[in-house]
């Protein structure tokens, strides 16, 4: 793991030559996207004219129409996926070694959907998933795997006219991470947002215990993390062993520095934390400068927000029998 | 007639939710209480071991090692009333909280590896006692909370329910028996 200022020097002396080559391919993908768009839409704007002209307006023309826009489209994602890879590889890829040499990255792979599903944080099954940006390695003692994920469910209606409709539904979308816990535990215990107890008081709370698709519920000492959290198990004491006082407090930390809605799971012996993103973390830009110090220093603090969840919840301690 | 019919039938489903509500949070402290039992008894076996790997090189402590084997053959041997185990089983705590402060000189002691595991198990055992106690106080909160407040506190009248008193976690057992000093790491 590296310091603030062991990232500045790195940016300067390595990531700077790297970000000028960089802007550059930018620069160039970005006029061509703009020439393609700019072809695209003189094509259907002929062909509009054309057939306006000649005044055989019909079904021909807006087919015709729909194509120039369709493959104006997919040249653009052609040409910015070959860009993000570029980018990804040259820039992130090297970002995250020098962040520590145990990490390796992929940003075509992610956390699996098994791996997803069988952690239980989230209860509903996934209609589609996808995800990008795996980072898995050793960060210090703990075994850590995090990407980006997004699941969805959907649901299908019928309007009057009996037409059919489906409607996607987030799960979840954002980071998941799993670590390796460093303590030795055989059920499940999932720490959840408390919007019940939030909203509700004491009703709420008497909800939660009706709802407990997690299983039991699980009443902890800590007011202030009772009313952020709510938590459930398979163990009413296997919970507490899990969460000491020290974690409960960590982890209230974690969420209130980040303010994100945060669930985290402990089961098969892992950690399992999902925190929601409003954007794409290692998304590359394409219509603003890279030399901006800002931007690579966004990418930086996302890297640290995940990997500082070994940290922040001190799962390198390893003074129980699992080492 | 049928409104007299349906107002007995509901006073009689209030009646036994109360009851069953009533028995389920007592049954509730009492498993608790096993799961101290449990961590407790997980504690007694550990004990001989340590006492036997630290003897060679703790020989100033002699005295400490002898009372924590007195301590756990008395908490072993039955027949002590509850009070008398909680007092037995502070003990226990306390003097072995003493023993690892007292490891800190004894380098070749703390450096050996049957020490450490034993010390990761000890370890375990402490955080998992600590986990039942609060299991239990929190039963019992819920257990309490029915027994007094109304109208569950009428049934628990005349059932002879009585409120519960909780463990006492003291500052000093809050915290795990610091073996990350031991180690060199961050408690």
């Amino acid at each position: 793991m590296k310091t603030a200022v062991e990232f500045e020097q790195f940016y300067q002396t390595s990531l700077r030559p790297l970000l000028e080559e960089m802007e550059a391919i930018r620069k160039k993908t970005l006029s061509k996207v703009i020439l393609i768009g700019v072809i695209a839409l003189v094509l259907a704007l002929l062909s509009y004219l054309g057939f306006t002209v000649t005044g055989n307006k019909g079904n021909g023309m807006y087919i015709l129409m729909f194509l120039c826009l369709a493959s104006g489209v997919g040249g653009y994602s052609l040409i910015v996926g070959r860009y993000k890879t570029d980018f990804k590889s040259k820039l992130i890829g090297p970002m995250i070694s020098f962040y520590d040499p145990g990490l390796s990255y992929d940003p075509a792979s992610s956390i699996t959907e098994a791996e997803f599903s069988s952690s239980g944080v989230f209860r509903h099954s996934a209609d589609r998933y996808s995800g990008h940006d795996l980072v898995e390695g050793t960060l210090g003692k703990t075994a850590v795997r995090f990407s980006e994920v997004e699941a969805e469910y959907s649901t299908e209606t019928r309007d009057s006219k009996g037409n059919r409709e489906t409607k996607w539904h987030t799960i979840f979308k954002g980071l998941f991470f799993i670590g390796d816990f460093n303590k030795k535990f055989s059920g499940a215990t999932y720490v959840l947002p408390d919007t019940a107890q939030r909203l509700f008081g004491s009703v709420g709370q008497a909800m939660q215990s009706l709802g407990a698709s997690h299983g039991q519920l699980v009443k902890m000492e800590d007011p202030e993390f009772e009313r952020a959290f709510v938590v459930y198990s398979t163990d009413q004491i296997e919970a507490r062993y899990i969460l000491s006082s020290a974690l409960m407090r960590r982890i209230l930390d974690f969420k209130n520095m980040n303010n994100r809605a945060m669930h985290v799971g402990f089961a098969s012996s892992c950690v399992y934390v999902a925190l929601e993103l409003s954007n794409e973390m290692f998304a590359p830009k394409l219509f603003s400068t890279l030399l901006n110090p800002a931007v690579m220093q966004g990418y930086w603090n996302d890297l640290n927000l995940a990997t500082g969840i070994v940290e922040d919840l001190n799962l390198n301690t390893r003074i129980w029998t699992k080492q | 007639m049928i409104w007299i019919l349906g107002g007995v039938l509901l006073l009689a489903l209030v009646v036994f939710g109360m009851y069953n509500k009533l028995i389920g949070r007592r049954n509730a402290v009492e498993n608790a209480f096993a799961g101290i039992d449990t961590m407790l008894k997980m504690r007694y076996d550990l004990i001989p071991n340590l006492v036997e790997s630290v003897k060679q090189y703790m020989q100033h402590e002699a005295g400490t090692l002898t009372r924590i084997a007195e301590l756990r053959a008395k908490a072993v041997s039955g027949g002590l009333s509850v009070n008398e185990q909680v007092d037995v089983n502070n003990e226990i705590s306390r003097t072995m909280r003493g023993l690892m402060v007292a490891v800190e000189n004894y380098p070749q002691l703390r450096a050996s590896e049957d020490f450490q595991q034993l010390q990761r198990s000890l370890n375990e055992v402490e955080d998992r006692l600590s986990a039942s106690r609060r299991a239990f106080n929190a039963s019992v909160l819920d257990y309490n909370n029915a027994v007094e407040m109304f109208p569950t506190n009428v049934m628990a009248n005349s059932m002879g329910l009585r409120r519960r008193t909780m463990f006492e976690i003291p500052e000093a057992e809050r915290q795990n028996v610091n073996v990350g000093q031991i180690f060199g790491q961050k408690p």
